[in-house]
């Protein structure tokens, strides 16, 4: 063997190490996160035993609350994601959808749908947004108000409507979110039980194929299309084990655009969403716990597992892939930007832990996994590596995954039980196997694709397209 | 002989496990490395294949008796209904019934009529009361055992049903270590028919360190004007601690006690946290006079925005048309919610054309006070 040759094979020796490391690692803290999720979880379903929400709302003085829904493109569900947020049951609230410049016609939808009419509404902030081309508010809901703005993305929308938003709280959501009725009583629990909170993430579900009726899911199943099946349990295992472990560690790094409350004053304080990244979610839970960290305020920063946001989730490659793209951009620009933080014990555990934990293995985790595959079997074919020991390997990993993913299943029956059906837990039992054979690696190269993307400062959301919510009639169930 | 039987057979069985010990030690001891990885591998894999079978089936089997147990619970449900709307509706006051619950259902029995209980009141509150009586010491012997959860919900469950029965129980619990146990007595013992609770809550109040002040006031103004006494004391003793002080005043205020405003105001030269001056500012709105004006101009040039920005309120409430002149320049404040009460304030002090010339002036706050006019037009 030429000394070259020794070379590059000592390389991909270290390498298959790297990706040894990485694997173990990576499973330590899915067993850590998993395992504190199972004591929160447990602890909370007792807690909401105790608490009656209905005397929460009438003695308890809740803050009024702004609802913001950003719409792009948005007129296939618009008018059923806003007349399911304006049914909650919560005392006080203002709904603001903000049309970010959409193409289609989803400003002369929710214009003629809600009765609307050019009104005044002057900004409470001044945060970066583009320009405002008209406010609306409807004749009949005195609550819904649409601003109308030129296109900036997703973020722009959102400061834009925290410009616009007069309640200690807002809601930042999807306009083609539906939230439960009571999601938004029981998400502001934590601001009440704790003055010192800036925000609260709720848990997001997959409505494909539930019935909805009125804008509330009425009959909740799991979705025909395999896809659409595997987002369930990863979904499951997302936030039943993943956030909900990293809420109970105090390390909350995520809090889902999808449907996350904010103190706007503490959004505001930090200048708000940044307009430069498609992961503006996650950079403005980071950049909160970065500022008061470094201002030493005390605050806290949860995950709340029983508000629930249904969101409708792709059911073809093409459009996931362009979803996880977009997710592992963001997490890189996000990871990138503030990475001060990265193993520095002035941040806590958010820098010692949480921060290293995203950016090591899951931001370049993807990066190490997928040439793990081909260098392990170039160690095989070198000889180094024996048969067997790959095949063990690969066998620990696969039974791992399936583990955690039945504890994710698990953690969903023994507290909320959203599935009713038999085969629909049968079926979850299933998807945990057989998700390890083709999506599992599908998802690896997304995101490194996304990897590859955020190297490359590839920008944009790419083209979402949506089905609207299959909406069945009143006396039909 | 028996005896002596059985310990030479665990003399036996010893030397055999020794004996397989030796063979194990001597197995590995020659075993090359990658295999004993391997082996070692292989252990893992069957323990995470045991736990993942057995979590399934757990899984499985949790799902079945939740299955069960929640078609057991609605026939039960369905039968207790048909009683319980029996006793909610009928005529007159006499021959209370009483509905029949087997043992084993006594607890749900009192979770089911808990449940109803939180949206009725009156007479219907009071039958149910009466249904719920005979399985109540089954609750209070649970208030000081079990997890601080399940303590706090027997704590409402006897708060709703078991009042002044077990007003000593609760009381107790107003003292348990945990918040949550610790707050649910309080609300439970913050009835307006007893304004004396007033005197034993205040004092566990700062245990509530991180609670919003909302539900702190919520929870002091529940006892209603009967508690205003004590209310006051509290605000103004400078022991209390800031947010007792805070909480007594917002309570003050939602309660619109009278006799508030002047210690109020006389406060107000005295302290100098923004926070307990703002509260005290909301309570002068609620319950000031025009006397109290001078008192709250003082704070229209405060350095916290949000003391500008109660005071701006207060004016809005006591002040006169003249004071609109002083507010104007409050429409250019560098906070937008100061300026908005400005413009706010103006209307209050039907200084409208003060807003009318702001709407027209080109200015930055010429976009809020077109929005306040509009806000007024549409009301």
């Amino acid at each position: 063997m030429t000394l070259f040759m020794r070379i590059i094979q000592i390389i991909f020796e270290s390498f298959n190490y790297v990706v040894l490391f990485y694997f173990l690692a990576l499973n330590f803290f899915y067993l850590i996160t998993t395992l504190f999720a199972f004591f929160a979880l447990r602890r909370y379903a007792r807690r909401m035993k105790a608490v009656n929400l209905n005397a929460l709302i009438t003695k308890a003085g809740v803050p009024p609350v702004t609802l913001l829904a950003p719409a792009y493109n948005e007129e296939a569900t618009c008018i059923e994601s806003t007349k399911a947020l304006l049914s909650l049951n919560y005392p006080e609230y203002e709904v603001i959808v903000i049309n970010d410049g959409s193409k289609d016609n989803t400003r002369d939808v929710m214009i003629k749908a809600y009765n609307m009419e050019p009104a005044e509404r002057a900004p409470s902030a001044n945060l970066k947004s583009a320009r405002v081309r008209g406010v609306y508010r409807s004749k009949y809901q005195p609550n819904l108000w649409l601003i109308d703005k030129e296109n900036g993305g997703k973020a722009d929308a959102l400061n834009g409507g925290v410009n616009y938003c007069r309640t200690p709280l807002f809601c930042a959501m999807d306009a083609d979110t539906l939230l439960e009725r009571d999601a938004l009583i029981r998400i502001v629990r934590p601001f009440l039980e704790d003055a010192s909170t800036l925000a609260a993430g709720g848990i997001i579900r997959i409505v494909n194929d539930c019935s909805i009726q009125s804008g509330s899911v009425t009959d909740v199943r799991l979705p025909r299309n395999l896809l659409a099946k595997y987002q369930v349990l990863e979904y499951l295992r997302a936030f039943l084990s993943g956030r909900m472990g990293w809420s109970a560690l105090g390390a909350t790094l995520i809090i889902s655009g999808a449907f996350g409350v904010f103190k706007r004053s503490a959004v505001v304080a930090v200048g708000g969403y940044a307009t430069d990244t498609v992961g503006e979610d996650m950079e403005l839970v980071v950049k909160l716990h970065r500022h008061f960290l470094e201002h030493k305020i005390p605050y806290k920063i949860s995950f709340v597992p029983d508000p629930v946001a249904w969101t409708e989730c792709p059911e073809n490659v093409k459009i996931l892939g362009r979803q996880r793209d977009r997710w592992q951009r963001g997490l890189f620009e996000v990871l990138t930007r503030h990475r001060v933080m990265f193993f520095n014990p002035r941040y806590g555990r958010i820098g010692m832990l949480a921060y290293p934990y995203f950016y090591l293995l899951e931001m370049l985790g993807p990066a190490i996994e997928l040439p793990g595959y081909f260098t392990m079997l170039i160690a095989i074919l070198w000889g180094t590596v024996s048969t067997s020991f790959l095949i063990a390997f690969f066998m620990v990993a696969f039974m791992f995954g399936v583990a955690l993913s039945v504890f994710s299943v698990a953690l969903e029956e023994l507290t909320f039980r959203r599935y009713p059906r038999f085969t629909d837990l049968m079926q979850l039992f299933v998807l945990a196997v057989i998700e390890n054979f083709g999506y599992r690696q599908l998802t690896i190269y997304w995101r490194i694709h996304g990897f590859i993307s955020a190297l490359r400062k590839v920008e944009g959301w790419g083209k979402m397209e949506r089905k609207g919510f299959a909406t069945q009639p009143e006396n039909t169930k | 002989m028996v005896y002596d039987k059985i310990l030479t057979q665990i003399q036996q069985l010893e030397h055999e496990l020794f004996y397989l010990w030796d063979r194990i030690q001597l197995y590995y001891q020659k075993l090359p490395y990658e295999d004993m990885a391997l082996q070692i591998i292989a252990v893992t894999i069957l323990v995470i294949f045991l736990i993942t079978v057995i979590l399934s089936l757990t899984v499985i089997m949790l799902r079945s008796k939740n299955s069960l147990k929640a078609r057991r619970l609605h026939k039960l449900e369905a039968g207790w209904d048909e009683q319980l709307m029996a006793v909610i509706f009928a005529e007159g006051d006499s021959d209370q019934p009483v509905v029949a619950v087997r043992s084993r259902y006594r607890l749900f029995f009192l979770n089911y009529l808990y449940q109803y209980a939180q949206r009725l009141q009156g007479l219907e509150l009071e039958r149910i009361k009466h249904l719920a009586t005979p399985y109540l010491p089954l609750i209070a012997r649970g208030v000081r055992r079990g997890y601080p959860e399940l303590r706090a919900r027997n704590i409402n469950i006897l708060g709703t049903f078991g009042m002044p029965r077990y007003i000593d129980v609760i009381k107790i619990a107003l003292q348990d270590k945990s918040p949550i146990v610790s707050m649910s007595a309080a609300w439970a013992l913050a009835l307006p028919e007893y304004p004396e609770h007033c005197r034993i809550i205040l004092p566990v109040l700062n245990m509530f360190d991180n609670w919003s002040m909302n539900f702190l006031a919520s929870l002091l103004a529940g006892m209603g004007s009967g508690a205003a006494v004590d209310l006051r004391q509290a605000l103004m003793d400078p022991q209390a601690g800031q947010r007792v002080r805070i909480a007594c005043a917002e309570a003050l205020r939602i309660l619109g006690d009278l006799a508030a405003a002047d210690p109020a105001a006389h406060l107000l030269d005295e302290v100098v946290e923004p926070e307990l001056q703002a509260a005290l500012l909301r309570l002068l709105g609620q319950v000031g006079v025009g006397a109290h004006r001078a008192v709250v101009k003082r704070f229209l040039e405060a350095d916290t925005f949000i003391v500008r920005l109660h005071a701006l309120s207060t004016i809005g409430r006591l002040g006169v048309a003249e004071d609109g002149e002083l507010i104007r320049d409050r429409l250019a404040d560098e906070s937008n919610w100061v300026a908005l009460h400005a413009a706010r304030t103006l209307l209050a002090l039907r200084r409208k054309d003060i807003l009318e010339s702001a709407a027209n002036s080109g200015r930055d706050y010429a976009a809020l006070a077109r929005q306040v006019l509009a806000e007024e037009r549409a009301a």
